[in-house]
């Protein structure tokens, strides 16, 4: 995990925006584009719920859109992005919106075909042993603290750095690498015997 | 061996697990050698999780809402900015208090504005000189007696206590 760097270039993508602020819409439709797929994918796994990512992940390129007018590249643009993704996130999961899905969290995968993202054809077992792990790691996941929750997936899945992720979580990055050394912590000791 | 590491510096060499003093310590710590390599399958595990492909209408709908909110009258846009602070207790609480405080001190400003006019008004009747009244107020005036006195004739009750008034 050493090894993790930016995912973007951000003065490619903070050039980008300022020509949308200019009101070129093809800047925007690049930096939709680029940033969808990873920030639906840290909202899916924040709310565990794929039709509820999709339709707070509109909420954040919107809110980039409106916000256009008033963008000054302060900060990286992902940092920015992911910040407004993460408030919308952790604001539905604190209104208690997601109560009903995580009733539904040990029944089924929330509609999403699992294992459509294998090309082999999984034995019947095979396919139930990943579904039962799969289901271990999202309860596991959903179980941390929601700051916790969002520093694991943004380190873990978007390979961002301590200070990005403090940037987003608007804390210091001491204060994310203690919230990342807990989180594995207890993940460690929930998934242990999965390892 | 116990580690002598404090929180800190453990999670700086497990998050740094390839680093050469991270290494250099496992070599000696055998606790936290065991703690990384469960780190390392930890991440492994959590590799696992893949997530579908997004929607062929995701970009769509996005551009059809993006549509939308440009058609919104500025006064909508300017309530979808507001209506998040409406969702935190404490500065709703604060936006009525201070919605109160205004409106304690209009009331109170225009008892003190209705007060000075009355004490005007007051004056300026003692001081006016008399109006005079033109010839068709007057039979206005007596038209509107003349209709009331109809009325009354036509109500019994007030009939009644007319009769009960003159008995007495």
């Amino acid at each position: 995990m050493s090894s993790m760097g930016p995912t973007t270039v951000p003065d490619t993508d903070a050039q980008l925006m300022l020509r949308v602020r200019d009101g070129d819409g093809a800047s925007f439709a690049l930096l939709l584009e680029k940033h969808r797929t990873s920030v639906i994918h840290f909202l899916y796994r924040m709310v565990q719920d794929f039709a509820i990512a999709e339709e707070l992940g509109q909420e954040v390129f919107l809110r980039v859109y409106r916000s256009r007018a008033t963008y000054e590249p302060t900060a990286k643009f992902t940092t920015w992005l992911f910040r407004i993704a993460t408030h919308l996130a952790l604001n539905w999961l604190r209104d208690g919106k997601n109560e009903r899905n995580q009733e539904r969290l040990d029944q089924d995968t929330d509609g999403v075909p699992v294992l459509q993202v294998s090309d082999r054809k999984p034995s019947v077992e095979s396919r139930m042993v990943y579904e039962v792990k799969l289901n271990e790691i999202r309860g596991a996941i959903a179980a941390l603290p929601d700051k916790q929750r969002a520093a694991v997936l943004m380190h873990k899945y978007d390979e961002m750095e301590y200070s990005q992720i403090a940037g987003v979580l608007s804390c210091s990055e001491s204060a994310v690498k203690s919230l990342l050394f807990r989180a594995y912590e207890t993940l460690r000791a929930r998934l242990a015997h999965m390892a | 061996m116990k580690c002598g590491l404090k929180e800190a510096e453990k999670a700086e060499l497990l998050l740094q697990h390839t680093s050469v003093a991270a290494v250099l310590h496992f070599e000696l710590c055998p606790s936290c050698r065991d703690s990384s390599l469960s780190q390392v399958a930890l991440w492994k595990s959590l590799d696992a999780w893949s997530v579908p492909e997004v929607s062929s209408g995701f970009n769509r709908t996005l551009y059809a809402k993006i549509d939308a909110a440009s058609a919104e009258p500025w006064y909508e846009r300017l309530a979808a900015v507001i209506r998040p602070a409406f969702a935190q207790p404490s500065i709703a609480l604060g936006l009525a208090g201070i919605v109160l405080a205004i409106g304690f001190v209009l009331d109170h400003q225009s008892t003190a504005v209705f007060t000075a006019a009355s004490t005007r008004s007051h004056a300026s009747l003692q001081v006016a000189p008399a109006v005079p009244v033109s010839g068709v107020e007057a039979e206005q005036v007596e038209k509107t007696l003349d209709d009331l006195e109809m009325l009354r004739q036509f109500d019994p009750a007030s009939e009644e206590k007319e009769n009960a008034s003159k008995s007495m």
